[in-house]
């Protein structure tokens, strides 16, 4: 009976805690911080505790207040969504750790306080999406999400992030809206908002009410590809991920594009159901956008002159390899979508992290402005590196299993095509990393630049990045550790 | 002879890993101080991994040694040691050590001795692990951790012409990588199996699929070993790196695409000629058809090597080229091995043994190069001569590498083209006689050679120069390894029968090679009957008379046109498209694509709308 | 005459995909950044109006239980409820972007898109 209540433990204590904070004195900031290191530990623990009862008991439904889940708020509780919340926490907490320093750099000492407000509703939110089984309360908990997490891009006070986060904010709400007006037209059809109730009429009411669910489905695409950055909607993604500080752009690239992701899968297999989207012919052009997506990311990638942009094209085509793999349609398809969506946000979380470290050590972002900095700074060069080179896709790091999943997957519908874009844009990212990673190991650092003092690497920057990407590494040797756990998840998700 | 000794055996590539990793870990803590430390740590984990591997012999010889790793990479890896990466294994052990010997002087000159020795060791370990490799996928793994860490030791000396031959070196090896990754996908694309097996499964399918599959192998492969029209970042990084580099580069990391593309062409013999009767014959013709293809990639590269070695003045650059001619000789032994099938066992057996010869006589080549540079700091051939006066006993020794190279009788080159020669003829008597214009090519090739080593030797070490040599320059413990190149070379052009007895012949009857063929054409095989003796001595003339030739008409001076470079074709055209595209959309696109975010939602909308109505319509 | 009758029947839907047009036409062409977001507004009040006119019925009364009468049909709750939770978090997003607007005058000086693309020159320079 305990252990049920897990779930609604962690959220009471991220939003409580998110309202507490405002309310302490000014000098307390470092009790604050250490609460805050503590309730994302008990988060975790939760979180872990949580899967383990999942294992035990099976999928269980939590209903709010004991209401019937046709009429009240509902969260279900199953392997998928137990898995994504112990990710997301265990890389909430290590983002945290990073963040306090980061964020004492970049933002005005009065705000600090308030970022950490901010980050931990948008956890809250985080939580709620991933374990909302009802569209409604999914639509208020993205809302929360997209507020947040336009806030903290523009908590720091430059130009260029006002501007950013005001587009986010934008084509964000239109997203949303896009999604709302799905909702409707599914509400409208089936009566229900609950997402188990749908999926069990959703066969009737296929057979009668067919253009109204397309219109939803078309408001409904459009809405979340906005919303994960798929191609063409991606625009707003590289202006964001320039101007945040660097612990921001690691939780929306870790936590609020996977957790979308995680919203899709939902959406697609409980709500609507494969096999209507098949037969719709959906799914090819979702695999031509994929790709397109995947190409267009990494050619553009190549011109970038801002490290942080350059990584938001290369999420961009990151996203397209996720979507790719899950239009497929296959059981291993959607093995690999999984796989890669943990894998690629501990890589770019380490990337991240080492990109902001580098710019609090010395204040520099520009690709070519890393000559020779391996010397003076050798560990998070060493993250990048092998982050990089996950990315690419060698051999012995996660990137690369992801890769080598997807290749199966995509030869196992026989699309040959698309493998070979996947190699094509494996060679470009090679093309964007290496020159980096080299210039930063073998060249030696212009004169103007040598002279010039270095800020001390302070440890709670460097312990996060170097377990990341340890743990990176694991999975690259073991895959078994997560593909285990995705394989099951895939079983719990689609509801029978 | 217990337990105990046979355990161990058994769990050798266990050993040699952990072995590895721990010199790894150890060098970096030794830093100048312990210079001798650490050179002694470095000569001694070689000598004792390869005399470990070594030790293997006689469980190898009765049948392969296979080592499990279960769990890494899903579905776990494994190691097999059998008669073929047994010769290889222990030969690249010998290279790496005397080339170790070599360069505790040569690098002692520069800097940075910690990071090189390091990225020694990790190619050294990577080398071995490649060819220890039993499945696909360990073997991709160790073939990438070999490219990158060698990477690192091509740009050893820093500088922007240095970085940029490295580049171009680097990009090629992942576009390798890349071409071997496409393979390994769509042979496992069904069976999620990651063995040599299942490459000979996907081969008996019917289709085109089966070429094109072979044909990536054999492309990345390829790269890594230098064949044509991948050959181009041989001379360039050459020209660059340390020579202990180039010597152990030249020696053995071209050898493993050697050997990957030997794997591929042998890969179904085990099923073919044991097991069920419907499947082999396709099996036996795909494989056909492939070493032929081979067979030409072979000679296309002897012929472009040699000729672009002849119009070459810089000695390394020269000395690259023939790498390149040197592996199309291998190379066009492995396609005999694999178009001929059972009676294939010339071209094995040739190509291997020239692999182990090229890597001898080639290193020794580099470092006579080697010692040239250092005592008088000139590349070109056309300034120096004369230096048999000033260092005789280089002068001896490269005496006896160019003689290797060009197939003296009495040294080893003589032995391996000899039966690469009788696997040519193999070819066009059991085979197609279109492979006579082959041998023709054969021994073109080989007169070329012989006339751009006549070059070398005489405008370097004789007639008459007034190049200065630098004194006190001491190289007595550059000599001991290059003398023990040189004694090989010898004792192996002598007795040859030792190698080919205990590990040739048996490797290639394991690989399923006609015995009675391998017995009528090898076992009894006289390397001092006429013929082969008359043919060489031919081919000395011919080079000869090429060589007058040459200097007559001024003909070694010749440059190719621009346009004809297959680096310009392939490499250029690539890196060029891939940095100026990007900058082209950028410019144009970002900003328009940045303005239109809500144009494009609705385009999006109105058109997926406009699907759905009329797609209700049908 | 009975298309004209399904139209006044379904006069809200239509109205509401309307102003939905209307709105994201407004994003669209406007580079004042004010009426971009007066545009979301009319967008989100499109929505709302959607939502809660699928929960008409027909001849029904307001969803007050009348102890008196029996067998009542009520017109759906349950939109309307739940488009107070949509409106509480429109506004929120308005409120957020018109703060926005004002930090982006303070810095620029103008809230015209164009003219604020201008002076950033040149996006990959950041």
């Amino acid at each position: 009976m305990h252990a049920q209540h897990f779930v609604i433990i962690k959220l009471i204590l991220l939003l409580g805690f998110a309202v507490i904070i405002p309310t302490q004195r000014k000098g307390t900031y470092g009790r604050i911080k250490l609460f805050m290191v503590t309730i994302l530990g008990i988060v975790t623990t939760l979180s872990f505790a949580n899967y383990i009862n999942v294992l035990k008991t099976g999928t269980f439904y939590y209903d709010f207040g004991n209401w019937q889940n046709f009429i009240g708020v509902q969260f279900r509780i199953d392997e998928f969504s137990s898995v994504f919340a112990i990710y997301i926490s265990v890389l909430a907490t290590l983002i945290l750790i990073y963040s306090f320093k980061d964020i004492e750099n970049l933002v005005s000492n009065k705000q600090c306080t308030n970022y950490y407000t901010i980050l931990l509703v948008m956890l809250f939110s985080v939580f709620g999406l991933v374990y909302a089984n009802d569209l409604f309360n999914m639509f208020v908990f993205m809302e929360i999400l997209s507020i947040t997490s336009c806030a903290i891009v523009s908590i720091v006070r430059r130009k260029k992030s006002y501007l950013a986060s005001f587009k986010y904010l934008m084509i964000n709400t239109i997203g949303s809206l896009s999604i709302l007006k799905g909702i409707a037209y599914i509400y409208m059809v089936s009566g229900h908002l609950n997402i188990s109730k749908i999926n069990e009429s959703m066969g009737m009411l296929w057979e009668s009410n067919q253009s109204n669910i397309m219109v939803a489905i078309a408001f409904m695409m459009l809405g979340f590809a906005i919303k994960v950055a798929a191609f063409p909607m991606h625009i707003w993604l590289p202006d964001v991920y320039e101007s945040a500080p660097a612990s921001s752009a690691a939780f929306l690239s870790a936590l609020a594009n996977k957790v979308y992701v995680v919203t899709i899968i939902k959406i697609i297999y409980n709500v609507i159901g494969r096999e209507i989207l098949y037969e719709l012919g959906l799914m090819d052009m979702v695999l031509f956008f994929a790709a397109a997506g995947i190409i267009m990311g990494s050619l553009f990638a190549i011109a970038q002159k801002n490290i942080k942009r350059m990584l938001a094209y290369s999420s961009v085509a990151q996203v397209g390899y996720i979507i790719l793999a899950l239009a497929l349609n296959t059981p291993l398809g959607n093995k690999a979508a999984l796989f890669h969506m943990i894998s690629h946000g501990l890589l770019k979380t380490a990337l991240f992290m080492s990109v902001g470290a580098i710019f609090y050590q010395c204040n520099r972002e520009k690709t070519k402005q890393l000559d020779g900095l391996a010397r003076r700074s050798p560990i998070e060069l060493a993250v990048f590196a092998i982050a990089a080179l996950g990315i690419v896709g060698i051999p012995g790091t996660s990137g690369f299993i992801g890769k080598l999943y997807l290749g199966i997957a995509i030869l196992q519908v026989e699309k040959p095509l698309l493998l070979l874009v996947v190699i094509v844009s494996s060679f470009f990212s090679a093309f964007y990393f290496l020159p980096i990673i080299i210039s930063a190991f073998v060249r030696d650092e212009a004169k103007s630049a040598e002279e010039k003092e270095m800020k001390k690497l302070p440890k709670t920057l460097v312990y996060p990045m170097v377990i990341i990407i340890i743990f990176s590494l694991i999975i690259g040797f073991y895959p078994q550790l997560v593909t285990v756990l995705a394989e099951r998840a895939v079983n719990a998700f689609v509801l029978n | 002879m217990g337990t105990p000794h046979s355990v161990i055996l058994l769990w050798v590539p266990a050993l040699f890993i952990a072995f590895g990793l721990f010199e790894i870990l150890i060098i970096p803590f030794l830093d100048d101080n312990h210079r001798i430390v650490r050179r002694i740590s470095v000569s001694v984990f070689i000598f004792f991994s390869t005399l470990l591997i070594m030790l293997t012999y006689k469980e190898v010889l009765n049948a392969p040694i296979v080592y499990r790793i279960s769990y890494i990479f899903g579905k776990g890896i494994y190691f097999k040691i059998d008669l073929l990466n047994y010769t290889l294994m222990v030969f690249s052990g010998f290279m790496w050590f005397v080339v170790g010997i070599f360069s505790f002087k040569d690098i002692k000159k520069r800097e940075r001795e910690r990071t090189f020795y390091f990225f020694y060791i990790l190619t050294y370990i990577s080398t071995i692990g490649t060819m220890m490799a039993g499945d696909l996928l360990s073997f991709f793994l160790f073939f990438e951790i070999m490219t990158f860490s060698s990477y690192a030791l091509m740009v050893h000396y820093r500088g922007e012409k240095v970085l940029e031959a490295g580049k171009e070196y680097l990009y090629m090896g992942i576009i390798g990588g890349l071409f071997i990754l496409s393979g390994i996908l769509i042979t496992s694309a069904y069976t999620q199996n990651y063995e040599w097996a299942d490459l000979a499964e996907k081969l008996a399918t019917p289709g085109m699929a089966k070429y094109l599959v072979a044909g990536l192998f054999i492309a990345g492969f390829g790269i890594k070993a230098g064949m044509v029209p991948f050959h181009f970042w041989v001379p360039k990084v050459y020209k660059e790196a340390p020579i202990c580099v180039n010597a152990v580069s030249s020696g053995v990391m071209t050898k493993v695409g050697a050997y990957g593309i030997l794997r591929v062409a042998t890969v179904v013999f085990p099923i073919a000629f044991s097991g069920i009767g419907a499947s082999s014959k396709v099996l036996l013709e795909t494989t056909a058809n492939i070493g032929g293809a081979i067979i030409w990639l072979g000679i296309i590269s002897m012929l472009v090597g040699v000729f672009l070695a002849l119009i070459e003045g810089d000695m390394k650059k020269m000395l690259a080229y023939h790498s390149v001619s040197q592996m199309g000789y291998i190379i066009m032994g492995i396609g005999v091995a694999a178009y001929l099938g059972s009676a294939g066992a010339r071209g094995f057996v040739g190509s291997v043994y020239h692999m182990i010869n090229h890597g001898i006589f080639k290193a020794l080549l580099f470092m006579v190069a080697g010692i040239v540079f250092f005592s008088t700091e000139e590349m070109s051939m056309y300034k120096l001569g004369g230096l048999w006066r000033k260092k005789p006993f280089v002068a001896f020794l490269a005496l006896i590498a160019v003689f290797g190279i060009t197939g003296v009788p009495g040294f080893n080159g003589f032995i391996s083209k000899s039966i690469l020669h009788g696997a040519i003829v193999d070819a066009y008597q059991y085979g197609n006689p279109v492979f006579r214009y082959a041998e023709l090519a054969f021994k073109l090739a080989s007169a070329g050679t012989v006339c751009s080593f006549i070059k070398f030797y005489g405008f370097i070490f004789l007639g008459k120069g007034d190049i200065e040599v630098k004194e006190g320059f001491r190289q007595l413990r550059m000599m001991v390894p290059m003398s023990i190149l040189a004694a090989v070379t010898v004792i192996i052009g002598l007795w040859p029968n030792w190698i080919l007895d205990n590990l040739l012949i048996p490797a290639s009857t394991s690989f399923y090679y006609n015995p009675s063929f391998v017995q009528q054409y090898i076992s009894n095989i006289d390397f001092w009957k006429s013929k082969e003796i008359v043919s060489a001595i031919i081919t000395y003339a011919a080079g000869f008379g090429i060589f007058v030739l040459g200097i007559k008409y001024h003909l070694f001076h010749m440059h190719l046109p621009k346009w004809i470079s297959a680096e310009r074709v392939i490499y250029h055209s690539v890196t060029d498209l891939c940095e100026e595209l990007p900058n082209f959309c950028v410019k144009r696109y970002e900003k328009p694509l940045v303005f239109g975010d809500v144009i494009i939602y609705a385009i999006l909308l109105t058109s997926i709308l406009a699907y759905f109505v009329f797609s209700q319509l049908w | 005459m009975e298309t004209l009758r399904g139209i006044v029947d379904n006069i809200n839907y239509i109205g509401a995909l309307t102003l939905f047009v209307i709105g994201l036409y407004t994003v669209l062409t406007h580079a004042n950044l004010l009426k971009k977001v007066i545009g979301i507004n009319i967008m989100e009040t499109s929505i709302f109006l959607f939502f809660v006119s699928t929960g008409y019925v027909r001849l029904a009364d307001s969803p007050i239980i009348d102890p008196n009468k029996a067998n009542q049909i009520f017109v759906n709750p349950l939109p309307s409820a739940l488009i107070l939770t949509g409106i509480v978090v429109a506004l929120s997003v308005t409120v957020y972007s018109l703060s926005l607007i004002i930090k982006i005058y303070e810095e620029y000086g103008t809230i015209d898109l164009n003219e604020i693309m201008e002076m950033r020159g040149n996006l990959s320079d950041g």
